[in-house]
């Protein structure tokens, strides 16, 4: 039981980190890939409405925005079952939803860029 | 002699204490270890740099007061600019926090030291050799010319012929061990050293704005460290890394350094906002309000402010959607900044605030930092951005940021935590005087600026026209930056009176409720004579009379066991108790090592390579030398530590403090070969004459034999930690003899693939290609070490089924280094072809 009790608890404070690197992850490989894109001149290829760069781009940003719909579900569903003073955890599992959701607020922002300037024009 | 039983006698557990934990006098002071006396010292070092920086800022200030002076030349102006940057933020703001968290965590997390105290003592002398190799040049006129970022090409050896640069990239990468040391001891001593009782939610604000800030310095410092080298190498062997004839780029350069550099703005603020979160609810005489609110905006600004080094370089030319995305990122880090404020704000409105001394410096910080915040969402804004870039509109700005996030909250820390600090305090009310004039003269100086950059004042201009319309700004700027500094000067003053001759001052003077005012003041070295247990975030408030009661041995290790200095580990989240940490004594190898690693970087900065390859074996040599003797021959079990409970030594535990240290370093580790492989593909990508003339063509011999020693060594090293193997001398050390052939084996494979990479002042991806294996190679051969220590500490007794915390840091070694074996070699195999498709 205690070890049970231990390794939500660990598990809360690593979450604690997991929302905002899942948007540092986002940021870099949404990053990486415009210039990648843009190098390999994937933004010359239309597919339908929009080049395959940018179907790309809005591809991995969506994929990212899941990923914090899960941590966001995996502590709100964590936090359920903790009691209310059962400290530490509630408070790291507390923490842990307000982060994902700011990661995945900062996720959204940081995304909308991808709808409007030209992707590789300097 | 082992006498568990709680001493009621404080003097008789005072002396007890005192005679094991204190430093020796006279020369014996080389050999201090303890946090409050290293913490001092990096205190005092970094407000005597900070003197130096102010120094070269008024001379600054006294060039451009007039139009056409004739003051200081060109030359000697570059080196005055460059060197107040660099020594104001790497030899002043971040020392001082980090002295000043080795003195206040471990009394604020009822500790009796830090984790690892002889690293404080190696970090602090390291700091001290690294800035005083740059103060020597500034001396000599030689000091760094190229402003504080070091952008190449012009810091370039062609650019750059002489030692000024060398000096810059030498001295910095000297001071960045300490830097890198105090993360990795701040995170291990957050996380382990805490009282019983203190679990994360009960942990005082300051220590989670440390905990934070630690682990941006452990992922921030390696790109620069990394870029630095490579810089270095590129001017001492023409590796072209930044030159774009060869397939080098400048950007490469840019982006490492402001992957450190912008995280580095919030590693200063944050520290500082930790000192507002801890001084504020005791001006206002409340709890702080939203404490978990602030915990996640430290966690929130700590990740965007990654996010944002681009804005740096917004004028480069790059993509306009990557600029909108660090545009994004650059606005969106004001939100957790603006969470704090309002909690602060909040905390003030809801309390029954006093004014006093420290609070006035506190209001000042509400101030400048507000108005800095403001101009810096301003300068996220890429067309704003490109009409300012460069002008003296950028300086203002982060002027505003840095002194009214960093000083002023230091300020108002310096005479909060004085008496702690003393014993005493202040007689006269000269303070007050200082604040105003510093107040006033930082404004008049810097909002001022703004008004010269709008009207296209470049920045690092040694002179200007007297038709260009700035004069009279100018002069302003330089008449506020001398009542500034008589206001520096007044502080300075003040504080000296205050240590010299302040009255005696009563404990915990302003009320606090944080553990650091329940030791005595100033504090003696062991911090408590028993340890306290934490029930919640206000200890001095829960148990009234606790600092007697301490003081008395009424808590944890109420007395001394075996002349051993203890003090106690707990459970990272939950606070509970786990371990009894036995800590060293004053010794002088700190200082030692320290010497020998100067000799390694003065070797590489006259270019004595023989020498520093001397310099270098030694440092490991004496690093080693730090375990002789250290340890436990027998197992222990369960030791009492007073209240009824037991724990074991942390030799007999998986969560020690130094296995987090291991973690700790390989993370920062990893980020420095994250950084080298980025700067790899960066260059691949981006950089003009790619691909290169010639590629490499790994022998599958080398790699084969690369690839067995590595997967070797991690195997035989994950065996000699099994439980079944641990309790067989003859087998574990067997398991540690095939790592180190494992290893050995590798490095032989890498050497291979050293030799075979052509020429690689031809091209960057020559360069990166060797130097990547280099570094891989590199630590196959301290593989090597690592095993054959485990054998030394096997056959010495130190290791057995209980012990074996030796043999798990070097397996966690041997894993990383076949981690980073095997990327390298997919890289060096990969690249070819897709270069050559």
């Amino acid at each position: 039981m205690n070890g049970i009790m231990t390794g939500s608890r660990n598990q809360a404070f690593l979450f604690m980190a997991l929302g905002f690197t899942v948007w540092a992850l986002a940021f870099s490989v949404l990053y990486g890939v415009q210039g990648t894109g843009c190098e390999l001149g994937w933004h010359r290829q239309p597919i339908g409405p929009l080049s395959l760069l940018r179907w790309l781009l809005i591809l991995i940003w969506a994929a990212h925005m899941a990923v914090l719909g899960w941590v966001y579900w995996r502590c709100r569903s964590a936090l359920a079952v903790t009691a209310a003073k059962a400290m530490p955890e509630a408070f790291l599992w507390r923490a842990s939803m307000a982060l994902s959701i700011t990661a995945a607020a900062a996720t959204v922002w940081i995304g909308l860029a991808l709808l409007v300037p030209s992707i590789c024009v300097v | 002699m082992t006498d568990t039983t709680a001493a009621t006698d404080p003097i008789r557990l005072h002396k007890q204490l005192h005679r094991i934990w204190r430093t020796p006098p006279g020369f014996g002071r080389l050999s201090a270890v303890n946090h409050t006396i290293v913490g001092r010292r990096f205190i005092i070092t970094a407000f005597v740099f900070f003197g130096i920086g102010g120094i070269l800022a008024m001379l600054i200030r006294a060039q451009l007061a007039t139009p056409r002076s004739a003051f200081l030349g060109p030359e000697i102006y570059n080196q005055v600019f460059t060197m107040h940057g660099t020594v104001m933020m790497f030899l002043f703001a971040i020392p001082l926090f980090e002295g000043l968290a080795m003195y206040l965590l471990p009394k604020m997390l009822g500790a009796r030291d830090m984790a690892f105290p002889r690293l404080s003592a190696y970090g602090y002398w390291c700091y001290l050799f690294g800035g005083s190799i740059l103060i020597i040049g500034l001396v000599l006129g030689l000091a760094p010319d190229g402003g504080w970022f070091m952008y190449t090409p012009l810091s370039s050896r062609t650019y750059t012929p002489g030692i000024n640069a060398d000096i810059w990239l030498i001295g910095i990468t000297f001071v960045e061990i300490s830097a890198l040391a105090a993360a990795i001891e701040i995170i291990a001593t957050i996380f382990k050293t805490r009282a019983p009782g203190m679990s994360l939610d009960k942990m005082p604000l300051f220590a989670w704005y440390m905990l934070v800030t630690a682990f941006m310095m452990l992922f921030g410092f390696p790109p620069l460290i990394v870029g630095s080298i490579l810089l270095e190498i590129e001017r001492a062997f023409d590796l072209p890394f930044f030159d774009p004839a060869r397939g080098g780029d400048p950007l490469l350069w840019q982006h490492l350094f402001w992957l450190f550099g912008h995280p580095e703005v919030y590693i200063i603020f944050l520290p500082a906002a930790g000192v507002m979160s801890t001084l504020l609810p005791v001006f206002a005489r409340r709890e702080i309000i939203g404490y978990i609110w602030i915990v996640v905006s430290i966690v929130a600004m700590a990740f965007l402010s990654f996010g944002l080094w681009v804005h740096h370089m917004f004028t480069v030319g790059i993509p306009h959607l990557a600029l909108a995305f660090f545009s994004a990122a650059s606005t969106a880090v004001a939100f957790p900044t603006a969470v704090q404020f309002f909690a602060w704000i909040g905390t003030l409105a809801t309390g029954r605030p006093q004014l006093k001394l420290p609070m006035l410096f506190l209001l000042g910080f509400f101030f400048v930092f507000a108005m800095g915040g403001l101009t810096g969402v301003m300068l996220a804004i890429v067309p704003f951005n490109w009409q300012v870039h460069d002008t003296h509109f950028v300086v203002a700005h982060l002027h505003y940021v840095l002194v009214g996030g960093f000083i002023f909250p230091m300020l108002a820390a310096a005479y909060y935590w004085l008496p702690h600090f003393t014993g005493r305090a202040p007689r006269l009310s000269l303070g007050i005087t200082a604040f105003w004039l510093i107040f006033i003269g930082f404004n008049l100086t810097f909002l001022i600026m703004h008004l010269t950059g709008l009207l296209g004042m470049p920045r690092r201009i040694y002179t200007y026209d007297d038709a260009a319309g700035w004069e009279w700004l100018n002069l302003v700027s330089s008449i506020g930056s001398f009542v500034m500094a008589i206001g520096f000067a007044l502080f300075t003053v003040d504080i000296v009176l205050q240590v010299t001759m302040g009255k005696r001052a009563r404990r915990n003077p302003w009320g606090a409720k944080t553990l650091e005012w329940a030791t005595a003041m100033p504090p003696p070295a062991y911090n408590f004579a028993s340890l306290p247990s934490v029930t919640s975030r206000t200890p001095l408030t829960d148990a009234r009379g606790i600092a007697v009661d301490l003081a008395r041995g009424q808590g944890y290790l109420g007395f001394v066991r075996e002349g051993r200095l203890e003090t106690l580990g707990v459970e990272i989240t939950s606070g509970r108790l786990e371990q009894v940490i036995r800590l060293p004594n004053s010794t002088h190898i700190p200082l030692y090592t320290a010497l020998v690693t100067a000799v390694f970087f003065v070797g590489v900065l006259l270019k004595f390579y023989l020498v520093a390859v001397i310099g270098f074996v030694a440092t490991i040599a004496m690093l080693l030398m730090w375990t002789r003797g250290w340890g436990d021959r027998a197992d222990r079990g369960l030791m009492p530590v007073g209240q009824g409970e037991e724990a074991p030594p942390h030799t007999e535990v998986t969560g020690a403090p130094s296995n987090w240290a291991m973690t700790l370093a390989l993370f920062a580790n990893g980020t420095a070969y994250a950084s080298l492989a980025f700067g790899m593909l960066f260059l691949w990508v981006v950089a003009p004459n790619w691909p290169p003339p010639v590629l490499l063509d790994p022998g599958l011999l080398a790699s084969a034999l690369a690839v067995a020693g590595l997967a070797a060594a991690a195997f035989a090293a994950m065996r000699s930690v099994a439980p079944a193997v641990l309790a067989k001398a003859p087998q574990r050390e067997l398991w540690l003899a095939v790592a180190a052939a494992g290893n050995g084996a590798a490095l032989a494979g890498f050497i291979m693939l050293m030799m075979a990479v052509p020429d690689p002042t031809r091209h960057a991806y020559l360069a990166a290609t060797f130097v990547l294996l280099a570094y891989v190679a590199l630590h196959a051969a301290l593989g090597v070490v690592f095993a054959g220590y485990g054998i030394v500490r096997s056959r010495a007794g130190y290791v057995s089924a209980m012990r074996s915390l030796d043999l798990r840091i070097g397996a966690q070694w041997h894993r990383y280094t076949a981690g980073i074996g095997l990327i390298a070699l997919l890289l060096i195999h990969g690249l070819p072809r897709v270069m050559g498709s």
